[in-house]
């Protein structure tokens, strides 16, 4: 017998993974526009 | 959805190159728009030492983004479940461990260069050497593994013959790195990373409109019901590998500690730590594209190539072209990360320390160029064969890569690390290590070659301590001062 991942879990991970992504992505910009304002790019 | 699809191109070989061309020569304009900032052989190497918390995450994130990331992925969870995915998540701790690490590297050595400098200084010659050894054959894994994965990408993609596509991306991020040094490096770290992220988004969000993980979840609890496995063995002792490859590569190698130095005073910990966040999931995203394979009946006759064949099958042109610039970014990210960081240990460690210690800074800038192509020539070379599948040849590297972990730590926090137990550990940790991967399985070769060298560094500083003074460190990488440079200058 076989002790599977439960489906929400399965289905949390996945839905999880791919809104984190996409607050990274977010997030990398407004660090971005943060620092240039700041005149702290590099 | 049954097609036979590697045997097919998934995206026409003139939009294959009209991509190459249209990325390519964007990174390479780029890199010299960059490269102005860098006057000094110390900016070239090291973008000032003063990139900020933007800059400083996407170049963490985006350098861990390798195209194994993109490509391995959907592999180990093709392989190796829902666990496997997990598994390679994992490899983010080493960001959030290096993190700390980072800010206290920064304290050290504010004036530092590598990573092999700050063994040759705290550990000695001996030490030294093992340790370059390590660092460059790591280095040169690292690389030829990404130059045929991008060869053996853009060839299952676009039908771009391996030999033209590994050629072409080498030859891009050798020309924007020579140009631009590490400013280029990390500016195209940020466009590469806001690039991945999305294009993953996107194929994600396209595949989860079509199938809901939950309908994935149902065909495989038919079909494939150890791919949903929680105690899948294979998976967890990948999960332990691959946490420990992580922390090993980053700990050790000059890529990360490159990115150390060049940080503002107080952004490392930040920026390793976001680093870390901003990575967390892409192997979750990229993973689910493996495990759609089986639950669609997508026939997979290559595991490397699984998670572009089921973004194309599902998702058509549009899929394939995004894989195609994910991972071609993917690749452009870590490739020009490893150039620079592999040239400033050679330039450093090797040419300067050995042969040229009075070298002027235009000298030394030379060589880092020279190093640069030389580096890129080496991996095109060693490309040439495609022997091993993409695992075998980055995994080869854990028990090496395993062995460095507590030489490092001890290295940076202890202060009576004995310098010969270290040695031992790296020399011990490395041939146990490769003694398990070849015997047990490639899975176990980090795990040992830690465990290895956890108990001879722990043994030989407890029973035969050896005090260090920190201050060394900061006094032997301290700058010369601006009158030993015109003299410097003067006598050549």
């Amino acid at each position: 017998m076989i002790s599977l991942v439960p489906q929400w879990i399965f289905s949390l991970l996945i839905y999880g993974a791919v809104a984190l992504a996409a607050i990274a992505a977010v997030g990398l910009i407004a660090l971005l526009l943060i620092d240039r304002k700041n005149g702290e790019l590099w | 959805m049954n097609s036979n699809t590697t045997e097919g191109l998934l995206l026409d070989p003139g939009v294959g190159f009209a991509l190459l061309a249209v990325f390519g020569l964007g990174w390479i304009a780029l890199g010299i728009w960059w490269g102005r900032k860098a006057k000094t052989t110390e900016g070239h190497m090291l973008a000032g030492r003063n990139v900020g918390l933007a800059l400083g995450t996407a170049t963490a994130a985006a350098t861990w983004i390798t195209s194994n990331t993109t490509m391995l992925a959907p592999q180990f969870a093709l392989q190796l479940g829902i666990i496997g995915a997990l598994a390679y998540c994992t490899a983010s701790f080493g960001l959030f461990l290096f993190a700390p690490m980072a800010a206290r590297i920064r304290t050290l050595m504010p004036n530092g260069f590598t990573s092999v400098e700050f063994i040759r200084l705290r550990y000695g010659e001996t030490a030294y050497w093992l340790f370059l050894l390590i660092s460059i054959f790591y280095s040169m894994t690292w690389l030829v593994s990404m130059a045929m994965a991008g060869g053996i990408a853009l060839e299952a993609l676009s039908g771009i013959p391996y030999l033209t596509g590994m050629t072409v991306i080498l030859a891009v991020c050798v020309a924007y790195t020579v140009f631009g040094g590490l400013y280029a490096v990390i500016g195209t770290d940020f466009i590469q990373s806001i690039i991945i992220l999305a294009g993953l988004v996107i194929v994600a969000v396209m595949i989860l409109a079509k199938e809901p993980p939950g309908s994935v979840y149902e065909r495989l609890e038919e079909s494939r019901p150890m791919l949903l496995s929680a105690l899948f063995p294979a998976a967890l002792m990948a999960l332990f590998n691959n946490m420990l490859f992580g922390i090993g590569e980053i700990t050790h190698s000059n890529v990360w500690w490159s990115r150390a130095f060049a940080m503002r005073k107080g952004v490392g910990a930040k920026a390793f730590l976001l680093g870390g966040l901003v990575w967390l999931p892409i192997p979750l995203v990229a993973g689910f594209l493996g495990l759609a394979a089986p639950a669609l009946g997508i026939n997979i006759l290559r595991p490397d190539v699984a998670g572009p064949v089921v973004a194309a099958e599902m998702l058509g042109t549009l899929g394939a072209v995004l894989v195609f610039i994910v991972v071609f970014c993917s690749l452009a990210s870590s490739i020009d990360s490893l150039l620079a960081a592999t040239s400033d240990l050679i330039t450093k460690d090797i040419v300067q320390n050995l042969f040229m210690k009075d070298a002027t800074d235009r000298q030394l800038r030379t060589v880092v160029m020279v190093v640069i192509i030389g580096l890129g020539v080496v991996t095109w070379l060693l490309c040439l064969g495609r022997s091993q599948t993409l695992a075998e040849v980055l995994f080869f590297a854990g028990p090496l890569v395993g062995s460095t972990i507590w030489p490092i730590i001890a290295g940076l926090y202890w202060k009576r690390a004995n310098p010969v137990g270290v040695s031992l550990a790296m020399l011990m940790g490395t041939a146990i290590g490769l003694f398990a991967y070849q015997t047990i399985g490639w899975y176990t070769g980090a795990l040992v070659g830690t465990a290895v060298s956890f108990v001879i560094v722990v043994a030989s500083t407890a029973i035969f301590p050896r005090e260090f003074d920190w201050r060394r460190l900061r006094v032997s990488t301290a700058p010369k001062s601006p009158a030993d440079r015109i003299r410097e200058e003067a006598a050549q």
